[in-house]
């Protein structure tokens, strides 16, 4: 019980994310993408996964934060 | 290395996608700063959160075949006059499926049937454009020097005369993001591909059998490679030819 409230609390979470930072981050978390791999994806440049990624983890952590005692974070 | 610099660098770090020097400077600079140990850390338990099972589904029946339908209409809209583009096309649909499959509750996924689906979407695709093969030879020796380079292994090519099966070339694919070998043969009217890719989980798994949109596909996984054997052959003879191959790659 504990463990799926945790997937749902991350799911909400991802959800949150603006489409062009949730895309690369399913892309490495989920798909197991290289950076450069993602770039030809989106078809944007390597620095721009490097700083959407960032992004992406920094806001997911901070919306996971609080609530997320079952997510052990 | 300051801490403003470590903090972006982390998730190179974190990935995998740092050269040595880089990564040393790192290291270097964790060893005294408790403050970025943390961030490390953090950071490591975010990915450990989004590696809960739960997280990743299958689509339902509906919802794959109106994704399979949407991306048929987006290729037919778009030429790909060769694979380098097409496999990015590929690439792209993998992911559109992904991010819809992965947020989509409907029960829980087997990997296996997500590469089933994978490689029978390849094959179509294929057939679809008429392009079964980027290089076109019956030499098996001349095929794997063909893909060397291409791809981390070299990819066994065995010879199926004996059995009825023509070597007829070979293409390089994306599935699920990772490239592999597809090796095509002919048997009558009909195409045999042979699928080889890097396995997901290393080791030796017996021959399994599936089916998916009128075709059959076999596939087991031998050391560090996984099979996927894929045709429109009725199901009794592609898993001989497996069962054959299995025992010869």
């Amino acid at each position: 019980l504990v463990k799926e409230h945790s997937a749902q609390v991350v799911r909400a979470a991802i959800e949150t994310l603006p489409l062009e930072f949730r895309e690369v981050l399913l892309l490495r978390e989920f798909e197991g993408c290289s950076y450069k791999e993602i770039a030809d994806i989106v078809e944007v440049p390597i620095g721009t996964v490097m700083s959407r990624l960032s992004r992406a983890r920094q806001q997911l952590k901070n919306r996971l934060g609080g609530e997320a005692a079952g997510v052990d974070l | 290395v300051t801490c403003q610099e470590c903090e972006e660098l982390l998730h190179p770090y974190l990935d995998g996608e740092m050269d040595a020097p880089q990564r040393a400077a790192v290291d270097a600079h964790l060893k005294d700063c408790k403050d970025c140990r943390q961030a490390l850390e953090h950071l490591q338990m975010l990915r450990r959160a989004l590696q809960l099972p739960e997280l990743r589904y299958p689509a339902s029946e509906t919802l794959r075949h109106r994704l399979q339908k949407q991306l048929r209409e987006a290729d037919a809209k778009e030429r790909r006059p060769q694979w380098p583009r097409w496999s990015a096309a590929a690439a792209a649909a993998v992911v559109a499926v992904a991010l819809v499959w992965n947020f989509m509750p409907h029960g829980v996924p087997s990997e296996d049937d997500a590469m089933a689906d994978a490689v029978v979407d390849q094959q179509q695709d294929a057939v679809k454009d008429g392009h079964l093969t980027d290089l076109t030879s019956s030499d098996p020796k001349a095929i794997q020097n063909w893909f060397s380079g291409k791809l981390a292994y070299t990819p066994p090519v065995p010879d199926l005369s004996a059995q009825g099966y023509t070597l007829k070339g070979a293409r390089m694919e994306q599935v699920k993001g990772h490239p592999a070998a597809a090796l095509v043969y002919q048997h009558g009217t009909d195409t045999v591909t042979v699928f080889v890719c890097s396995a997901l989980q290393p080791g030796d798994k017996d021959l399994d059998t599936d089916s998916d949109d009128g075709y059959q596909i076999a596939y087991w996984t031998k050391g560090s490679l996984s099979f996927w054997v894929v045709s429109r052959i009725d199901a009794a003879s592609l898993k001989q030819l497996s069962q054959g191959l299995r025992q010869t790659v």
